[in-house]
């Protein structure tokens, strides 16, 4: 009998755990559900617009397809154009990788007048459900919340406005970086800090910090002994809470647990959720039996693309060892 | 020119799978020069990976800061803590990385370079350093530095 594998959602994981499973098993059925009509998650629609190295992995993700090992099936959600439960009736094992699509909320007054990462970088990506923010025409402003990489690449698209198509209205002069943590306490990658550190229109504005250690914190202590260089300053706060958005309609400032910053732009970067899948929450390796979750479905919002494949490469054996006799 | 077949076998270390499209695109080429060619991923190889003579191909891209790919780091443990003689071995070198890591450019690869040679394996031509910021893919360069490097190991045989 041949062996029938459904994968729910074509990101990475669901990508990587397709490749794994034809590789594991020759000729097995494998067929890749996906709710939009591009395929690749995260990797189309959220790794930013000039990491282009990081987005050309979309050729990799689509060896699979392209060697006839698995089969692409696009605009198919499921939970709304396919059951969960129609799906595991006709396949042998059915994998979640339909990742962690809402964003994290702060729960702070006036929240609605932020923008949140994800929608903000889909937008910026093109996503077909995009859904532009209110106000950026002549925006002078922004202030980025989060202490992630996907603050810094919210902060160095918005110090590189003029050369993004869609950020181009943006007027900006100032960027305010809000950290809740210290320096030591940090998530940012050395690599993307000093990305931060290279942009030729905007310099990382902060004052010399205490004695933190790690690869990080010894990035900010160079951009901190730096003098002050030219264009948009992006000013570090750490150890900084935002309390509340402020304005009426729109917003004006975002209030913090040590001043209030006018902004005409606010992006809150902390973090996605997952969501449920046709009433079932998506948690690995094997939340029900039979049924697999993988990437950011099975662990939530943390990993980069790598930490799937090596996921799904492990799942893959795992599904197979599964399979009934 | 006719040579003799030969087997190849090529060990790749990844992180998100360029290396294995690279090892993929240098099978098929070495194949159609007539070579056999056994590919693996590095996950679950020892010590005893180059215990038989022949002709390798290392594929290793980079990580962390100049680090060998996760799956290849317990070979290169390996390698380094029980120091088998392979003064049998012929490898070739392709190391992907990304100039935009100055200092640590293909460090991966090139730390799987340090350890065969010093092991006493003979390298066959230099190693192709593919630079991801380059605009050139790497498995579009794959093909043809491979049959220019099996000819070269041909050669030399
Ligand atoms: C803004 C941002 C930037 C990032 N940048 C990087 C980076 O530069 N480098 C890096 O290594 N990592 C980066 N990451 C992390 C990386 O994107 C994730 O590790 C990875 O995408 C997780 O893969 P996944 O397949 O689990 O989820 P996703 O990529 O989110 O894929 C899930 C897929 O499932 C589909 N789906 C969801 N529900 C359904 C359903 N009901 N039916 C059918 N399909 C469904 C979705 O449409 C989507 O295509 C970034 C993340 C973000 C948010
Ligand atoms: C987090 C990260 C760290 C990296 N570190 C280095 C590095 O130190 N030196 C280098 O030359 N390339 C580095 N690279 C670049 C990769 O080696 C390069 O993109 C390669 O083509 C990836 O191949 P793979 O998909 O086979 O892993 C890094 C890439 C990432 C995403």
């Amino acid at each position: 009998m041949t062996a029938r594998f459904a994968i729910v959602g074509s990101g990475p994981a669901g990508c990587y755990l397709a490749d794994a499973l034809a590789r594991a098993m020759n000729g097995a059925v494998i067929d890749v559900f996906e709710r939009l009509d591009e395929p690749f998650g995260l990797v189309r629609f959220g790794v930013a617009p000039d990491h282009e190295a990081t987005r050309a992995i979309a050729r990799v993700l689509r060896r699979p397809f392209d060697r006839g090992a698995a089969s692409l099936h696009l605009g198919v959600e499921v939970g709304r154009d396919i059951g969960l439960n129609a799906l595991r009736r006709n396949y042998d094992a059915v994998a979640l990788a339909t990742g962690a699509p809402l964003d994290r909320r702060l729960d702070v007054p006036g929240e609605e007048l932020a923008e949140p990462s994800g929608r903000f970088i889909r937008w910026i990506n093109g996503h077909p459900e995009a859904v532009p923010p209110a106000r950026l025409t002549g925006a002078r402003r922004a202030v980025v919340i989060g202490a992630g990489n996907v603050a810094l690449d919210a902060v160095r698209l918005l110090a590189k406005h003029r050369e993004i198509d869609c950020l181009n209205p943006l007027a900006l002069e100032r960027i305010d970086l809000l950290i809740r943590a210290g320096p030591e306490d940090v998530r940012f990658s050395p690599a993307e800090l000093l990305e931060i550190g290279e942009l030729t229109t905007a310099w990382p504005d902060l004052d010399i910090f205490g004695d933190a250690t790690g690869e990080a914190a010894a990035v900010l202590a160079d951009f901190a002994a730096r003098t002050p260089g030219r264009g948009i300053p992006i000013r570090f706060h750490f150890r900084t809470q935002a309390t509340a958005f402020l304005g009426a309609g729109r917003l004006e400032a975002v209030g913090t647990d040590r001043s209030v910053l006018p902004a005409d732009l606010a992006v809150t970067c902390i973090g996605y959720e997952k969501a449920a899948i046709d009433g079932v929450w998506p948690t690995g390796p094997e939340p029900e039996p039979g049924l697999y979750a993988v990437g950011w479905a099975a662990r939530g919002p943390t990993g980069t693309i790598p930490t799937n494949r090596a996921e799904a490469r492990a799942l893959a054996q795992r599904m197979i060892a599964g399979l009934e006799p | 020119m006719q040579h003799m077949s030969s087997t190849v076998i090529i060990y790749v270390a990844t992180m998100t799978g360029t290396a294995d499209l690279v090892a993929e695109e240098v099978q098929a080429a070495l194949e159609d020069e007539g070579a056999t060619v056994d590919l693996l991923p590095m996950d679950d190889l020892d010590a005893g990976a180059f215990a038989r003579p022949g002709l390798y191909l290392v594929v290793s891209s980079t990580y962390g800061q100049g680090d060998v790919p996760d799956n290849g780091q317990a070979l290169a443990d390996a390698l380094e803590s029980e120091r088998p003689d392979l003064a049998h071995v012929r490898y070739g070198l392709f190391a992907l990385g990304d100039m935009t890591y100055a200092r640590t450019f293909c460090g991966g690869g090139m730390t799987f370079d340090r350890i065969l040679s010093e092991l006493g394996a003979k390298r066959v031509g230099e190693p192709m350093r593919h630079n991801a910021s380059s605009g050139v893919l790497p498995e579009d360069e794959a093909a043809d530095w491979a049959r220019s490097w099996y000819e070269s190991a041909m050669a030399e045989a």
